[in-house]
């Protein structure tokens, strides 16, 4: 227990940093959450979100919020250390690859769960559809950790490339399209009361699998 | 039918552009090989297996359309065994196998979404289904488009081989992963047309000789043109240290005065 | 299902048409670069024999 509590504390050290930056410059604090309400909002113009139809569209609309606003948030996992010149002390710490990875990974994690812990009840509101089940709550855990664990992995692969923000996207969308699935399902099924445990188990087991690789991953690729 | 089975294994990069004699008979042998077969083929397919009762004439694409798809994804557990290797033991000659045979992998996966629509359309009378089958298709198709680009954006060749085989890795990984959620979707919300099994459980025998004699022919194609882009892979490589070897001997020329 | 031909026809022109254009455009860089490949060697080859020749 002594040796776990030992290995978590650099890494909620540094997601810690994390978090104390982004609070302090308040640049992904209050961009974040405003784009993702904007989503919202652009899809009420693009499709008809009247009261009727909003409870089969709603979970569509929510996840597709969450998806573009968590890969701005979570792409500033590596891209701000680099654009503050603080990447290669980073890497210079005396600590496993496996602890950065974590932090920067609880870091993503409790920022986009803040965020969408403010936003689901507003989006439940805007859209008129019943809400705040145990299993919603779940689905927004599972579904964002799958979301930051491969969003996290991508942001270090993609910290020295060109057009790194423009690739993120590219890459981070078609591999998490199952994320995206099982959660608007999950969402689906926890709002309109039916089971959502077959979607729950899956996103478990996308997030198991994905949690097992990109730790090894982004250890290799930070060797110079 | 035997398969030749000519391997896969890096060291063939060498013999695209061997002078010895051994190197040049496997290199045309292969393709006299390859070229027999296809004309077989196009026998097969086009004269010999019978039509299709409901499907008609249109239904022969399928022994294209999904020779073309299993060997796509031949080619892609190509690039998943290169990246994993590469990353594990630093092998520049299994980072080449991964980008070769991802470069072909897009062709061939692009073929399979072409031919998918040409042939649903008739068939379906529509250009595109969200099935599971195709919509996997084309996340793979997205999938390995990005795992070329990160190598074209990378500051380095090196970097960009160690980036793209970490997407070579989660990309083939997460492929059978979409596969079953958009299947567990579907199931849930069938998709508007319904469209033929790609195996339907009763394939006469003629078809299934047709189809396994179509699936080795492309195999072999897919080795043909794996192994010219090796060579154009060893080539490029060769140039770059050669120019690299003269750079460093014209400066040291210049110093020496 | 002879307006299906078509479609058969296009399938397969696509597929073929794919493949060759593929090889031609790897042949043709492969023997670009295998000329300039020559080239460089030669020039190594050229500053290996007369290396204090720095003018």
């Amino acid at each position: 227990m002594g040796r776990l509590k030992a290995a978590a504390r650099p890494v909620l050290l540094l997601a810690w940093k994390d978090l104390l930056l982004e609070l302090r410059s308040k640049e992904t604090v209050t961009t974040v959450p405003v784009f993702a309400l904007l989503v919202l909002v652009i899809f009420n113009f693009a499709l008809d979100l009247s009261a009727a139809r909003a409870a089969d569209l709603a979970p569509g609309v929510l996840w597709v919020a969450f998806a573009f606003a968590g890969v701005l948030a979570l792409n500033r996992a590596f891209f701000a250390e680099k654009e503050r010149g603080s990447l290669e002390g980073l890497l210079m710490l005396p600590v496993s690859r496996d602890t950065i990875y974590f932090g920067k990974l609880l870091g993503g994690l409790a920022f986009m769960l803040a965020v969408e812990a403010v936003l689901v009840p507003v989006f439940a509101v805007m859209l008129n559809i019943r809400i705040l089940s145990w299993e919603l709550a779940l689905t927004v855990a599972l579904a964002t950790v799958g979301f930051a664990t491969l969003a996290t992995l991508f942001s270090a692969l993609l910290v020295h490339t060109r057009s790194r923000e423009a690739l993120l996207p590219l890459l981070f969308f078609p591999v998490v399209a199952p994320v995206v699935i099982g959660a608007v399902q999950a969402t689906t099924s926890a709002v309109q009361g039916a089971g959502a445990g077959r979607w729950l188990a899956f996103l478990a087991l996308y997030d198991a699998i994905f949690l097992i690789i990109c730790p090894w991953l982004f250890g290799h690729l930070l060797e110079e | 039918m035997e398969r030749t089975g000519p391997s896969r294994a890096p060291w063939r990069a060498s013999s695209g552009t061997a002078t010895g004699a051994r190197g040049w008979m496997w290199r045309e042998g292969l393709l006299v090989l390859t070229g027999l077969m296809v004309l077989a083929d196009l026998y097969l397919v086009f004269m010999w297996v019978p039509t299709d009762a409901t499907l008609g004439i249109v239904q022969r694409i399928f022994y294209f359309h999904v020779p073309l798809a299993w060997v796509a994804f031949l080619a892609f557990f190509l690039v998943f065994l290169g990246s994993v290797i590469h990353l594990v033991r630093g092998s520049r000659r299994w980072d080449r196998l991964a980008q070769s045979a991802a470069e072909v992998g897009v062709l061939f996966t692009t073929l399979v979404l072409v031919t998918g629509a040409i042939w649903a359309r008739p068939v379906w009378g529509v250009w595109w289904t969200w099935d599971p089958r195709l919509t996997t298709t084309l996340i793979l198709w997205f999938i390995y488009a990005g795992y070329l680009m990160v190598r074209a954006y990378s500051p380095s060749p090196a970097q960009g081989a160690r980036y793209a085989a970490a997407l070579g890795i989660v990309g083939f990984v997460d492929v059978p992963i979409v596969y079953f959620s958009v299947q567990w979707w579907r199931a849930i919300h069938p998709a508007p047309v319904v469209g033929p099994a790609s195996e339907p459980g009763s394939l006469a025998p003629a078809m299934l000789i047709t189809l396994v004699f179509s699936l080795v022919t492309f195999t072999l194609f897919f080795v043909v043109l794996l192994k010219e882009r090796l060579a154009l892979k060893a080539t490029e490589e060769a140039l770059g240290e050669a120019r690299e070897l003269a750079r460093r001997s014209t400066t040291d020329t210049r110093s020496s005065r | 299902m002879n307006d299906n031909l078509s479609y058969l026809f296009a399938a397969y022109t696509v597929i073929w048409l794919a493949f060759f254009a593929y090889l031609f455009f790897v042949s043709r860089r492969q023997r670009e670069l295998e000329r300039e490949l020559r080239a460089v060697q030669r020039t190594l080859e050229e500053s290996k024999r007369r290396p204090a020749d720095g003018r």
